[in-house]
């Protein structure tokens, strides 16, 4: 091949990757957004209703916690397609990226309050009974203490997150939700262009790099200990 | 004033009952200074963390200043809590933030506005003699300076009562001196009553005035320390006052009695002994002594073996506790 098709051939393959790159991105923006809206008040839940915690209630305690263990162990493409009347209520269509963000951010919550709540978890017991003998209140201690003390743990934890929902993102464009994971299925598996499919996967693992590296510094740099 | 009326704690492990403290009694005054010691697993802690609730009573009271803070609701509490500071042996900073940040966290809690924090914060870390270290994290310290941290944040909210919990046990004998000196010029200056629960003898020595023995959840001796520890009556006192006076224990060989004189202040600087062998027909051969200061009061122990006549021997014995001396006899070589 010439070079000068070698660019064209090149720039053709980027065009074709581009915009599934972006609704990829935007996907993944979007339910991590969400999942972490939604389960990082059930991670601090789980964690403060424990045992000896800040505000012990086994009862909730063990009843969100079933209640998470049961979305866990639902297979994602299962719940996709469980989920489309709710998809359907909340964006109004249950095909195209937009309409992905709901299955996504609903499979991936759980696994968030998870994340979270071992993150919360790994704050001293006694760094809390000092803020409690200096009389502070439960929300102070969850937002001025656990969660500050916590925050290289909780980035990790989120980054993880990101990496899992690119993960799941790729398997929710399989049944049209668009993004790197449909461009494979359609260009790869359906044409045979494994070119495509080929470009998708590095595309994909410069993702996870940049995601993981991004994260690893933005812990550090929150990271005292 | 904290008073502490028939407080009881007891924990459960499934169908088990722990009774860690039983019926505790005790009145502890404005600007005192006293100790909680026992062994561990004695129930120290747990008394200490009554004192602000930490811990829960079982049943009982907690007076401080005549409020029954047990019958506290929980903002009541809080504000409370406020008033009495509290230290730890691990020192609980906020790891993620700085000096000033950790000692500004009571008063920000607190709501208390951004130029008044400043200058508090500023003249607490003045107190504690770590403006230098201001904005460094509590990783960048040592182990003496976080517990200044840790004392400049308890002081932060103008407490009455501090309440330190084995405070210096994770220190060395240098650094736990230091911060013992600044515990004294705390309670000394800002007149606030300190209760330290500790197992080291060197705390109790030197820096308690009164102190309260624990044994099995219960308060086997309790009064000043010169008292206490100059008649120790409990296993635990006695254990402890091993450290003070050579331990008694040693198997010595013995002919005649053998004796072990305590003495008190001003009698350990009389001759007596020299006194006792000019007076009686007795033999006296010193085993072994100490002397230490406890409380700026001298405190000694001499083990001296007698021999001689036993008529006189009874003289000579009576003629020491006649100086108020306080005499014991060591049969088989054990106190």
């Amino acid at each position: 091949m010439e070079s000068a098709n070698l660019y064209s051939y090149l720039f053709d393959l980027l065009k074709t990757l581009y915009p599934s790159l972006i609704e990829t991105i935007y996907m993944v923006f979007f339910s991590t957004l969400f999942s972490v809206i939604l389960g990082l008040p059930l991670g601090i839940i789980l964690v403060i209703t424990s045992k000896g915690h800040i505000c012990e209630n086994l009862k909730v305690n063990k009843i969100l916690s079933t209640i998470v263990n049961i979305a866990r162990s639902i297979p994602f493409i299962i719940l996709i397609i469980a989920i489309f009347p709710l998809s359907r209520i909340i964006v109004g269509t249950t095909i195209g990226s937009t309409a992905a963000i709901v299955p996504l951010s609903i499979a991936a919550c759980p696994f968030v309050a998870r994340i979270i709540e071992n993150a919360l978890f790994e704050v001293n017991w006694g760094i809390i009974e000092a803020s409690l003998s200096m009389g502070a209140t439960t929300l102070q201690i969850i937002f001025k203490v656990m969660i500050k003390e916590a925050m290289p743990s909780l980035i990790l934890g989120i980054t993880l997150t990101i990496i899992n929902i690119l993960g799941y993102s790729a398997m929710a464009g399989a049944i049209g939700g668009g993004g790197l994971g449909d461009l494979a299925i359609r260009y790869g598996y359906q044409r045979f262009q494994t070119d495509v499919l080929i470009a998708t996967i590095l595309v994909l693992i410069i993702l996870v790099e940049i995601i993981q590296y991004a994260g690893n510094i933005l812990s550090k740099k929150f990271d005292k200990r | 004033m904290i008073k502490i009326v028939n407080l009881s704690k007891t924990y459960k492990h499934g169908n088990q009952n722990f009774e860690a403290l039983k019926n505790i009694n005790l009145t502890i005054d404005d600007g005192d200074i006293f100790g909680i010691m026992g062994l561990s697993g004695a129930g120290k802690s747990s008394l200490l963390r009554c004192i602000n609730l930490l811990e829960i009573p079982t049943s009982g009271e907690v007076l401080i200043d005549d409020t029954d803070i047990t019958k506290l609701n929980g903002k009541q509490l809080r504000n409370f809590r406020k008033n009495i500071g509290m230290i730890f042996q691990q020192f609980n900073l906020l790891m993620n933030q700085t000096v000033f940040e950790n000692v500004a966290f009571p008063l920000k809690i607190s709501n208390i506005h951004k130029s008044d924090i400043e200058k508090k914060v500023n003249h607490l870390l003045q107190i504690v003699e770590l403006e230098d270290k201001k904005n460094s994290y509590p990783s960048q310290l040592s182990g003496g300076q976080k517990q200044r941290v840790a004392i400049a944040r308890a002081l932060a909210t103008n407490p009455k009562i501090i309440l330190c919990d084995e405070a210096t046990s994770a220190l060395d004998p240098q650094t736990t001196q230091s911060i013992l000196n600044l515990l004294k010029s705390i309670n000394d200056e800002l007149k606030i009553t300190i209760i330290v629960v500790t197992h080291e003898m060197s705390v109790i020595k030197n820096l308690c005035k009164n102190v309260a023995v624990i044994e099995d959840g219960q308060i086997a001796e309790i009064g000043s320390v010169v008292e206490v520890f100059s008649n120790p009556t409990s296993k635990t006192s006695k254990k402890f006052s091993e450290d003070i006076f050579l331990s008694s224990s040693t198997k010595i060989v013995s002919y005649g009695k053998l004796l072990k004189i305590t003495f008190i202040g001003d009698d350990a600087q009389k001759p007596i002994i020299s006194n006792m062998v000019k007076n009686f027909n007795v033999d006296a051969n010193i085993i072994s002594g100490n002397i230490d200061i406890v409380q700026n009061t001298q405190l000694g122990s001499l083990i001296i073996n007698l021999s001689g006549d036993e008529k006189e021997i009874k003289k000579a014995e009576n003629y020491l506790k006649e100086h108020k001396l306080t005499v014991e006899v060591i049969e088989n070589g054990i106190c």
